[in-house]
């Protein structure tokens, strides 16, 4: 059972947080060993009990990937080995950034990427501005509800 | 059969399917790229199509005594011909501007492309299925980034109707056959007069004013043409 989520950083975020407290309790409660790899190294706001890992080991992990940005999916499905992505939508960061559409149809209407939304507001917003469904509605990671969802890809 | 040199300007590809069709050559020629005397020397032109006429091309079509359109940037032809000046508009590319099959990807109630931001179409965001793309970036989720030509075709051609303010990207919606919302009263004065094809209307649910298109097609380039050809 091999599961990692794949983020920018672990510095102090609400995302990082959020991100941690999940992985603690997962590892601990459930035991499932959990590996973070990060994009960039930072100090972590508060202590974790599971792993984490640069990016690049990334590459040849053969479990279950869970995304947390565009940039970071599209690397992570570059890796020959990743064979199920979820990618957790935090942020509507198209909203911010003016860059051509198809680099963002690319990954939300992706049909190897199952679609995880921040709250039902923003699932709403993203089927409709790319007319794709998304997959899974996860309350700012909610721990039973995105434990079921890992579950049931793992 | 003719040649045509045709200097690439505003809307000068309108006349391209027309020429094509009726069996004449259609040489496209960019101005920064070749010098006129060498294009009007190897084609040695029937007609020449391109915009208001510069030193170089002027005497080159007085030494091979050839024929021309002046296009102006005001949608304004002179026929030298005819020695007349049209000002017929709606002169849609529909070359670069067709309708194509509806894609599910681009599916929408309205679209909005390279239109600024105003508070007309703010209210009408919330309540219908809206994509807005193109080069103002709106602060809001439905604007979903930069579009190509390409693009922009599948969104008209996909979507129930188009939102424009300029008269551009009027022509293009109705190059795709899309219906046109707009809330700029010059423009639909602009397309008031040329009641061959839009209809306008009164539309008060949303307080714009509606261009119902029945057919577009570049319908004037044979009266643009005469004598020329």
């Amino acid at each position: 059972m091999k599961v990692s989520f794949v983020v920018n950083n672990l510095g102090a975020s609400q995302l990082s947080h959020e991100i941690i407290e999940f992985g603690n309790k997962i590892t601990q409660d459930d035991g499932i060993p959990l590996l973070v790899f990060f994009d960039q190294m930072h100090r972590h706001p508060q202590q974790i009990l599971f792993s984490t890992m640069n990016i690049v080991e990334a590459y040849n992990y053969g479990g279950l990937f869970i995304t947390t940005s565009v940039d970071i999916t599209q690397r992570t499905l570059s890796f020959p080995c990743s064979k199920k992505v979820l990618f957790y939508i935090w942020d509507l960061e198209w909203i911010r950034s003016q860059q051509p559409y198809a680099y963002w149809a690319e990954i939300y209407r992706n049909p190897n990427l199952k679609l995880i939304a921040r709250n039902a507001e923003y699932a709403g917003v993203i089927s409709t501005s790319f007319n794709t469904p998304v997959h899974y509605v996860c309350q700012d990671f909610k721990y039973e509800s995105l434990r079921e969802i890992i579950l049931e890809n793992i | 059969m003719r040649k045509i040199v045709a200097q690439t300007c505003l809307d000068i590809r309108a006349f391209k399917p027309y020429c094509l069709q009726a069996g004449h050559t259609w040489i496209e020629w960019d101005e920064s790229h070749t010098p006129a005397f060498d294009v009007f020397y190897e084609a040695k032109p029937d007609l020449y199509i391109g915009p208001e006429l510069n030193r170089p091309i002027r005497k080159c079509i007085e030494k091979y005594k050839t024929p021309y359109l002046e296009v102006f940037d005001d949608f304004t032809y002179y026929n030298s011909a005819t020695q007349s000046t049209y000002s017929y508009d709606f002169l849609i590319d529909n070359v670069q501007w067709y309708r194509e099959d509806k894609l599910d990807e681009f599916y929408c109630t309205l679209a909005c492309c390279n239109v600024q931001p105003t508070s007309s179409i703010y209210d009408l965001i919330n309540d219908y299925h809206v994509k807005i793309l193109g080069t103002y970036a709106w602060p809001v989720p439905q604007y979903i980034g930069l579009c190509s030509l390409a693009q922009q075709r599948q969104l008209y051609s996909s979507a129930k109707a188009a939102y424009v303010q300029n008269k551009q990207e009027m022509c293009k919606a109705m190059g795709c056959q899309t219906p046109v919302f707009s809330d700029n009263v010059e423009l639909l004065e602009w397309a008031q007069p040329l009641s061959d094809f839009p209809k306008i209307f009164e539309n008060n649910e949303f307080g714009l004013l509606t261009i119902d298109k029945e057919k577009v097609y570049n319908t004037q380039a044979p009266q643009i043409l005469e004598g020329l050809l």
